[in-house]
């Protein structure tokens, strides 16, 4: 994984904590925790972000879901033809 | 660490539908003690359907969201490919082969799916297979709060 140097300015308290989590075990190192906190950070927002733009409430009926499964069918089967005619 | 392969539908029904099952499952996640497992195919998959459905900016915010899910573990073609002669002879339908195999290579401990009809193939045995309910149930059990990763610097 190629990674970048980028340098964080935190409140001692706060490099404390993580310290702590790293002397536990729980992260290898700061960096680990650093990039664990990141990356569940951006999924949180933009799992967000698509509620926001096209998340319908209330849970799907029989009917939506039968409508999507033949949807992802139709999908699966021409990836699954692709694939069948990049390996011949 | 429980390691859990999501089928395509719960992505696309999470994303849809905020009350779900799925939804949880996809906000769970981030904050439980587990790896998801997903393959080159699945990615495929969801991104077609957001792209015909929703277009190619909401597909690129679904991609955004897979990719960086903070434990997760991708299997690639060449890996699930290897088990296709092993376990093809037990999937009924072909197109199901990439996401059984890629459970498989993952070494996954279960496969949750809205798909009812996956369930009922003969690999059922082998594969333990999770509606999103029983997906909720088993990551409430699970570790939650700060976790730790495998991955390497």
């Amino acid at each position: 994984m190629a990674t970048e140097v980028t340098t964080v300015r935190l409140p001692p308290k706060d490099t404390l904590i993580i310290d702590q989590f790293v002397d536990a075990g729980e992260f290898k190192s700061r960096s680990e925790f650093m990039r664990f906190a990141i990356k569940r950070t951006i999924c949180e927002l933009v799992l967000k972000e698509i509620h926001e733009k096209i998340g319908k409430k209330g849970k799907p009926t029989k009917k939506e879901e039968e409508e999507l499964l033949v949807q992802i069918d139709e999908i699966r089967r021409e990836l699954w033809d692709r694939h069948v005619k990049n390996l011949s | 660490m429980l390691r859990i392969y999501l089928d395509a539908n719960i992505y696309i029904t999470g994303f849809n539908k905020t009350e779900s099952d799925c939804a949880t499952i996809l906000s769970e996640i981030l904050k439980r003690d587990v790896v998801i497992v997903q393959s080159d195919h699945l990615m495929n998959e969801v991104l077609d359907w957001f792209k015909r459905n929703k277009g190619k900016d909401m597909a690129g915010l679904v991609r955004f969201y897979m990719i960086s899910l903070p434990k997760r573990d991708l299997v690639h073609n060449s890996e699930w490919g290897l088990l296709v002669p092993k376990w093809d002879n037990l999937i009924a339908d072909k197109k199901d082969v990439p996401h059984i195999c890629s459970y498989f290579a993952g070494e996954c401990d279960c496969f949750v799916t809205t798909n009812r009809r996956l369930t009922r193939m003969k690999i059922q045995p082998y594969v333990s297979f999770q509606s999103p309910d029983e997906c909720l149930n088993q990551l409430m059990q699970s570790g939650n709060g700060i976790m730790k990763t495998n991955e390497s610097p």
